[in-house]
């Protein structure tokens, strides 16, 4: 189960307990040390899947959200290996449902319905402000899709990403858009 | 986006962070909250009249020992499982459980004591009255706890959830042990030990899908 050397994992140990500390020169050493770990892990589980650098990222995500809960007196090897399993598994159970779910036709981004110009102008900021709230990737897709009205096609070669992906993290974007919007107080 | 650019965006959000205490010491905060919602829930509704004759008694001992131990247990085992990477051996996820079930077991060895000497025991009161109170004295010390568990990055929510809901109502059910003074067995397994049976198991049930969309909410305000 474990891709780390003991070198290695000590290595990523104090980069990590500088990483808390706010060291970027160390967080970014550590993200690339991490990066290639959680990638051959990821291709040793799912294989070549299209969605893999996906997993990836959201790993890194996970681990950039999760720092302040390892704790430095601790190894670091299980809680790294904890978060990126259970990203992993919520990859994957994510993606089979939304297999399950998915239809042949483009992802229709949440409405953002005005009465006014004011109420217009309002409504934009509220979009700007939950645009701004969405995962880099997710606000990246919209943005190439709604706003510069690309196709799947072209967002997914543009980005290096698969079309299916593109469409993945199109639909998490707009589903994570309408909660952000919900919670503005906009009904749909 | 290219997983290059997401390192980079993430080097340049990167701010120092504080680790998270260690999660004994969690459970010591959260227990020094439980005693002051505690002191305040007595201060409010008042302790039973009969308190000292009542803790004199064994099942009144049997009874906070077994509600202790499954309070103190489960919130321990909630906080454990809101660090990715701690293990929380089968012995101890069991604990909490075992003692919870130790008190409803005693309750109904009481129950049936009590039916053997009459049949009226098996009449149930009228105890909503209880349940509302046990809710008000666990509201804080639950929402805290809910806040320490939700402030880790749990990896296995649902156990974590199911335990924080054990602890809650063990709390409530610890409240309405000394401010309540009816001892029939019924109306203690009934009104006390069912929100201890049954929160749990709607947590488990339904806990995790509420509790994820409130941390996704929080995270969404940035709070």
């Amino acid at each position: 189960m474990r891709g780390m050397s003991p070198a290695q994992e000590h290595e990523l140990t104090l980069l990590m307990v500088a990483s808390q500390q706010g060291d970027c020169a160390a967080y970014d050493a550590l993200l690339g040390g991490l990066r290639g770990v959680v990638s051959l892990y990821v291709r040793r589980r799912l294989g070549s899947v299209p969605w893999g650098e996906d997993v990836v990222q959201d790993v890194l995500f996970s681990i950039h959200r999760a720092r302040h809960t390892w704790n430095p007196e601790r190894p670091f090897a299980p809680w790294f290996y904890a978060v990126m399993q259970s990203r992993l598994v919520d990859a994957i159970r994510a993606h089979k449902r939304i297999g399950a779910w998915e239809e042949p036709m483009d992802v229709v981004p949440p409405v953002v319905w005005s009465q006014s110009p004011e109420a217009d102008t309002i409504a934009q900021a509220d979009l700007a402000q939950a645009m701004r709230q969405l995962a880099p990737t997710q606000r990246l897709v919209i943005e190439r899709l709604k706003l510069a009205e690309l196709t799947v096609k072209q967002v997914a070669k543009e980005t290096g990403l698969s079309e299916s992906n593109v469409k993945v993290i199109a639909h998490r974007g707009y589903a994570a858009l309408k909660r952000l919007l919900a919670g503005a107080g906009y009904d749909n | 986006m290219t997983t290059d650019e997401v390192v980079s965006t993430l080097i340049r959000d990167l701010k120092p962070v504080s680790p998270l205490p260690a999660p004994n010491v969690r459970a010591w905060t959260w227990g020094a909250i439980v005693a002051v919602a505690g002191g305040a829930a007595a201060a409010v509704f008042g302790l039973r009249p009969d308190l000292a004759d009542a803790a004199a008694t064994l099942d009144f001992q049997a009874h906070t020992v077994f509600l202790v131990l499954a309070t103190a247990l489960a919130s321990g085992a909630a906080l454990l499982l809101a660090i990715p990477g701690e293990r929380l051996a089968r012995a101890r996820q069991l604990a909490p459980i075992a003692a919870a079930g130790g008190w409803v077991a005693w309750l109904l060895v009481e129950l049936a004591s009590a039916v053997g000497r009459s049949p009226a025991a098996w009449t149930i009161d009228f105890g909503w009255g209880c349940v509302a109170k046990a809710m008000t004295i666990a509201a804080v010390p639950s929402a805290a706890l809910l806040l320490m568990v939700g402030r880790g990055a749990s990896v296995e929510t649902r156990r974590a959830v199911t335990f924080a809901a054990l602890a809650s109502a063990g709390v409530g059910a610890l409240g309405v042990e000394v401010t309540c003074p009816k001892t029939d067995a019924m109306h203690l397994l009934i009104w006390h030990a069912g929100p201890v049976v049954a929160l749990p198991l709607v947590a488990a049930v339904a806990g995790t899908p509420i509790f994820m969309w409130w941390l996704r909410r929080r995270q969404a305000v940035g709070a």
